[in-house]
């Protein structure tokens, strides 16, 4: 088998084959006309042949471009739109991420593995969510769809709302930090200050014992989450989608645990409920979930109709 | 102020780039092969490699701006490129553009900068 049938072979391997007889053909000749122009001119035919098959080059670019094929997995044409919607899409990965972790946390996984299987399930989705969707366009590419049929022509409606700078005041931000600052002091805290003392005078905690260490520390661990992203979010000055969903997360995570707690009775401290004399645990359970419900899906909510009302001002 | 090799040379086929595929389809006017047509192009100093000229020959068929039959009259069968009558049309606009815009440059070069 002589250089030039393995490259002859080596280019029609990725050739359609209802082309490969005639570009087998064609290539033969051209490549037999360029060595005999070499041989003629004095060139050892040995040589020559090399020379000639080194100067056509990589096989597998020469067919690509016979049997017009592109070269890449998704071009210029329809890259922007694939990397917005890769980026948009993204973001759902949190979703079951934050689902694992809040599933794990409440079936008593310690806190240091449910935040690692937690992890590693938005990053597989995420995995999963990149791959299709470049799957998904460079089947696109190759079958010529256009952004226009996609998305239509751009136009200037496109362009990202001017906001106006800090559209999240100071005041604001500092309240929000401070009270969740003292939201994690009070976490922190209550072990040791609180209202109600055993007659030798030690504080009783307000929260069951068995929330010390993991849980508290959890839920201290949002806390801090979210003291961050008020500050990020004023940095930005307003509200994207990205800081919402994350947003949308931590008050989920929040909420999700302190429910399933109460319900379970894990949350408040029996033994303080009985010294304050107030009112029965499954009573305050239920208000605890009731308050916690209506405060997380105010705060979601709100920051939502902020972050939409901003895009389209 | 000489201009670095690799600059150049991406400047220099951006410019030639649209001037095979005018060379080919005028040269073509007379039925040629693949490789003939590789040395009358660089006879005719619009010099092209052969994996970029082969490629554009084939695409150029599927445009219907050349017609294509195979000779098997002669030892070693070749495939025979003519240029269709679109093919010919479509390379005089070309051309006409191609002079143009030297027109327009050699205009804008004459008037040496004066915005």
């Amino acid at each position: 088998m002589t250089l030039t049938d393995r490259y002859v072979a080596a280019t029609l391997r990725s050739v359609p084959a209802a082309q490969q007889a005639d570009i087998e053909q064609e290539l033969r000749a051209s490549v037999a006309d360029a060595i005999d122009a070499q041989v003629e001119s004095g060139v050892d035919p040995d040589v020559a042949e090399t020379a000639v098959l080194n100067d056509l080059g990589d096989p597998g670019r020469l067919a690509a471009g016979l049997a017009d094929r592109p070269l890449y997995l998704i071009g210029p044409e329809l890259f922007l739109v694939w990397w917005r919607l890769l980026k948009a899409l993204l973001w759902i990965a949190l979703i079951p991420g934050a689902v694992v972790l809040t599933v794990d946390l409440a079936d008593g996984v310690a806190a240091g593995s449910a935040i690692v299987s937690g992890l590693g399930t938005a990053i597989s989705v995420a995995m999963q969510i990149a791959l299709w969707t470049t799957v998904v366009f460079a089947v696109l590419e190759r079958t010529g769809t256009r952004p226009a049929e996609l998305t239509g022509p751009w136009t200037v409606d496109r362009l990202p709302a001017d906001h106006p700078p800090r559209a999240v005041s100071l005041v604001d931000t500092v309240v929000s930090v401070g009270l969740l600052v003292l939201v994690a002091a009070a976490l922190l805290l209550q072990r040791t200050v609180s209202w109600t003392h055993l007659p030798e005078g030690r504080a009783i905690p307000v929260l069951h014992p068995d929330m010390w260490p993991v849980w508290t520390a959890v839920l201290v661990a949002i806390v801090a989450v979210e003291i961050a992203l008020t500050i990020v979010v004023y940095a930005r000055g307003r509200w994207t989608v990205a800081l919402a969903t994350v947003n949308t997360v931590t008050g989920a995570l929040f909420a999700g645990i302190v429910i399933v707690l109460a319900s379970t009775d894990r949350l408040v401290n029996p033994a303080f409920l009985e010294a304050s004399g107030g009112a029965s645990l499954s009573w305050l359970s239920q208000g605890i979930i009731a308050t916690t419900v209506v405060i997380a899906v105010w705060d979601v909510a709100d920051v939502w109709v902020k972050t939409l009302r901003g895009r389209t001002a | 102020m000489t201009t670095d090799p690799e600059i150049y040379a991406g400047h220099s086929q951006e410019v030639r780039r649209g001037s095979v595929v005018v060379a080919s389809l005028l040269l073509l006017r007379t039925p040629g092969y693949g490789y003939g047509l590789l040395e009358a192009l660089a006879a005719a100093g619009v010099p092209v490699d052969a994996n970029t000229l082969y490629p554009l020959l084939r695409r150029l068929e599927k445009q219907g701006l050349l017609v294509s039959e195979w000779n098997t009259d002669e030892a070693r069968p070749r495939k025979f490129y003519r240029t269709s009558p679109a093919g010919e049309e479509l390379a005089r606009t070309l051309l006409g553009e191609w002079l143009a815009t030297a027109q327009s440059l050699q205009t804008i070069d004459s008037q040496e900068g004066t915005s």
